[in-house]
């Protein structure tokens, strides 16, 4: 019988860290994803609830372990809240299409995210930072509803250190936030980048990702350059159980990195427009 | 066109027309079969049709059209599940008009793979006592005052329930097509958890159906939507009947008969009390 | 066309009962008022005069529930062995075995083939019997799946006049014929020419049925009328007896679990008419109304699927058509759309 590819491969939780009341960043290892690309997602078995895609959220230029982000939301995410350091989980992956590193050679790059959307954003920043000079101007764009929900606060000096700028904002200010309160788009004009050169790469909820593309467009940001990573359920990640099939395309084959003439076309229900 | 169905149709009419009900659930043809039909504009009446084709249980679309005015087509059966759904706040009374039609019996429908061409009645219309629904806003007299054909006794009943339940498929045609299943996420469907294993052990899905059995016991009006409905011919209205009829020696109480009479199991009386 | 050979009745009959000796021959057998397919004990039980089954023999091939994996104690994880076994699938239907060839290209495409379905083609041997009584719901006409001959098959049975004609159609067909050589010979011109009359009478029947042509399906992406699936999808119980009645509905569900201290998981059928079948964590549901479901189902059968895997993810056999308990009917969406 051909290679099974719905077996795990094992591995065990190296670190918990809290990003927010609801949210946890989770180091595993061993990295059995070497070389993968940002924006791509990778399949994790919490043992005694089942499976659940998750963006890889560290940088592929990290060897030794992978990173994910997860928010408590349903059985497998509650269950995994409740794990602790040395408890073994399965990874499967690394799976999609993630961001087209290939066309950013040289050029600006904005990036924009929405809440925990962040996250596969912070596997392309840290790699790009990784090779600075290779790109042009990098900005990210990133806002939460509070102050308190904004992920990976404590790295945002490292990567304005290395040539990122960084442009925050939420929805709704706390007492001694001083930054920028509104929502993402609010926040898009901002960055001084060649817009109709740049690549745009955003995630975050739907309804962020239908306002953000909308704004980009009336900046002057060219629609080619413009890709967006969006969700699905899926139960397979290989295109075989038909969850995440929306239009001819499925999110886990041709996703969750979309670009935006792609999302054209994908059926109303999962189209941002 | 025979007769009830030109009376059908005209109340129907009649009722889109003066707009008294938003629609009129009932039965079109469909082929050489029928199929339920929503008839929302007056034109829309011509399509009704009423024959011995008409075994689904109309009733079991009543509750998505809670508080909206819809006229059904019923027969006997169906007219005592709309009673008891009325009885357990499922339907309201108010805004369902109910056109009774006199049945003598429907085919169980022909289906995909039969080996055997031979309609005959459906076994559970020979257990039938209700021809007419016990409530009816308009009443459709059936043209043929006779019943339909019936065989006599159809032989010796296998009582092997739990061959019968290994073929089971667990695809949820009997739970879907009845009236009285309206658990919004019903226990024994999909995986998480699956709480009936299909193929680890067949016995666990003869549970469920022993557990749903439990569950129609006392409401189920045998009106045998579930059987007509099973790809796999589990004589389904058979284990209903058998628990109803037990139901019906405890309780003297029989599903759908009276909007006056309590469903036994909502009925607390002190130990004592007659 | 490769070269065609010619049976007896009497060769068939010969040939069934050696195969039923030496192997496991699965086939069309009538119980409980209908026809389906079972291991045979003896050849005299197979009911080769069949319409259809009423189920279709996907079960062989992607049974309803399997094991993909387990991982013991201490023993880390290991793969479930493959349910290949050794089986002659005997008497299936052109349109049936055509959803074969489907569930291939859409099971077995690269980067990740499923390595149970796999091991299951590769070890059963798929012998098509050619249909010459259609039914009446059927329309393999416009998937091109029969009624003579299908896709997915090694070997075609097609009956005429005193016997069968045989068409080898892969190396497991001609092993088969090879193995049993003396039962077979040349078709001759007089085999030949009932063959063309039949299949020309057959074509001419189906065609007259459901007048759609498959490539313009892919229209229904753009010019969903939304009125027409509204209509029906009001009359849809979301019960899931077309999808596991239908030769290729393959979308599955997995489930973890415990047992004797082993962790297990399983894949089974699942049916994307179900409320939770896009339905996230969060709650956010892009199919959400029971109309987009069922729009769904219809867009990816005859356009999504084409799309992704270029092939048509219906076969003509009607047994939704017959089975739906509140009538939906495929063919009025061909009839509009194709």
């Amino acid at each position: 019988m051909g290679l099974n590819p719905y077996v795990p491969k094992p591995a065990r939780i190296i670190r918990v860290k809290d990003e927010t009341p609801d949210t946890k960043t989770f180091t595993v290892g061993p990295n059995h994803f070497q070389g993968f690309t940002p924006g791509q997602f990778a399949m994790l078995t919490v043992y005694g609830v089942g499976e659940a895609p998750f963006s890889i959220c560290s940088s592929p230029l990290d060897k030794d372990c992978l990173q994910f982000s997860i928010r408590r939301m349903g059985s497998v995410t509650s269950m995994i809240h409740e794990a602790s350091v040395g408890d073994e989980v399965g990874l499967r992956g690394p799976y999609g299409r993630g961001w087209p590193l290939e066309r950013m050679r040289g050029r600006d790059i904005l990036i924009v995210g929405g809440g925990i959307g962040l996250a596969p954003l912070r596997s392309l920043v840290l790699y790009l930072i990784g090779e600075r000079d290779r790109y042009g101007e990098i900005a990210v764009c990133y806002g939460a509803r509070t102050p308190s929900l904004l992920m990976y606060r404590d790295e945002f000096d490292d990567w304005t250190g290395r040539g990122v700028s960084l442009h925050l904002t939420v929805d709704v200010g706390e007492e001694g936030w001083r930054g920028s309160v509104g929502v993402v788009t609010t926040i898009l004009g901002e960055p001084r980048l060649d817009k109709a050169g740049a690549i745009v790469c955003t995630c975050g909820p739907p309804v962020m990702i239908r306002f953000v593309l909308r704004r980009l467009v009336e900046l002057g940001y060219s629609k080619e350059n413009i890709y967006a990573s969006l969700e699905s359920r899926m139960r397979c990640g290989v295109g075989k159980c038909g969850h995440c099939h929306f239009g001819g395309k499925h999110v886990c084959l041709d996703g969750p990195v979309f670009q935006y003439g792609e999302m054209t076309s994908l059926p109303r229900g999962i189209s941002p427009f | 066109m025979n007769r009830s169905e030109a009376e059908l149709r005209s109340i129907a009419r009649s009722l889109l027309e003066k707009g008294v009900v938003e629609l009129v659930i009932g039965y079109e043809s469909s082929g050489k079969s029928v199929r339920p039909f929503f008839a929302s504009r007056p034109e829309e009446a011509e399509r009704l049709v009423w024959n011995p084709e008409c075994w689904f249980n109309l009733a079991r679309y009543l509750r998505a059209f809670k508080g909206r005015r819809v006229a059904i087509v019923a027969k006997g059966c169906d007219g005592r599940s709309v009673v008891e759904l009325v009885k357990e706040n499922q339907v309201d009374k108010g805004s369902v008009v109910v056109i009774a039609v006199e049945c003598n019996g429907v085919f169980k429908p022909a289906k995909y793979g039969s080996s055997g061409s031979a309609r005959r009645v459906a076994d559970y219309c020979e257990r039938c006592t209700t021809r007419v629904s016990p409530v009816a806003d308009y009443l459709v007299r059936s043209d043929n005052q006779g019943s339909l054909k019936r065989t006599s006794g159809s032989g010796e009943f296998s009582k092997d329930w739990l061959s019968m339940f290994q073929r089971c498929l667990k695809c949820m045609a009997c739970v879907k097509s009845c009236p009285f299943c309206y658990c919004t996420e019903c226990s024994i469907e999909g995986f998480k958890p699956e709480l009936v294993h299909r193929l680890r052990d067949t016995r666990e899905l003869f549970t469920f159906h022993l557990t749903r059995a439990l569950h129609m016991a006392g409401r189920c009006v045998e009106c045998g939507a579930c059987e007509s409905a099973c790809p796999v011919e589990i004589p389904l209205t058979r284990l209903y009947h058998e628990l109803n009829e037990w139901f019906r020696e405890k309780y003297s109480y029989i599903p759908g008969r009276s909007f006056e009479e309590p469903p036994p199991p909502l009925v607390f009386k002190e130990a004592g009390e007659g | 066309m490769s070269r065609m050979l010619f049976i007896s009745e009497e060769g068939l009959k010969l040939l069934l009962e050696e195969l039923v000796s030496s192997k496991t021959v699965i086939a069309p057998v009538e119980a409980d008022g209908y026809f389906d397919f079972k291991t045979l004990r003896h050849a005299g039980e197979a009911s080769l005069n069949y319409s259809n089954t009423r189920l279709p023999p996907k079960r062989f091939f992607l049974p309803q529930r399997e094991v993909v994996f387990k991982h013991g104690p201490g023993a880390g994880f290991s793969q479930e062995p493959g349910y290949g076994f050794e089986a002659v699938l005997f008497g299936v239907r052109p349109c049936d075995a055509s959803a074969l060839s489907i569930l291939d290209s859409i099971l077995l495409k690269p980067p990740n083939p499923d390595p149970f379905y796999e091991s299951r083609r590769r070890s059963i041997t798929v012998v098509s019997l050619s249909c010459t009584r259609p039914m009446e719901e059927c329309f393999c006409n416009v998937f091109e799946t029969g009624p003579i001959r299908g896709s997915g098959e090694d070997l075609t049975l097609t009956r005429i006049g005193g016997g069968f004609l045989v068409e080898a159609r892969s190396s497991k067909g001609w092993v088969l014929v090879n193995g049993f050589e003396s039962l077979f010979r040349n078709a001759d011109v007089e085999h030949m020419q009932e063959y063309s009359e039949l299949s020309r009478r057959l074509t001419e029947e189906m065609g007259s049925r459901v007048k759609a042509v498959k490539e313009r399906l892919v229209r229904l992406e753009e010019t969903l009328d939304e009125g027409f699936f509204q209509q029906a999808a009001q009359r849809c119980v979301e019960c899931s007896l077309c999808s596991f009645a239908c030769p290729v509905c393959y979308c599955f569900d997995t489930e973890d679990y415990f047992e004797k201290n082993c962790y297990f998981r399983a894949k089974g059928w699942d049916t994307c008419l179900s409320q939770s079948f896009t339905r996230m964590a969060s709650g956010l549901d892009p199919r959400a109304s029971r109309v987009d479901r069922f729009c769904h189902r219809f867009c990816h059968k005859l356009s999504r699927i084409p799309l992704a895997f270029n092939a048509y993810g219906c076969v003509g056999c009607g047994r939704c058509v017959s089975l739906c308990p509140a009538g939906i009917d495929i063919r009025e969406v061909l009839r509009r759309w194709g």
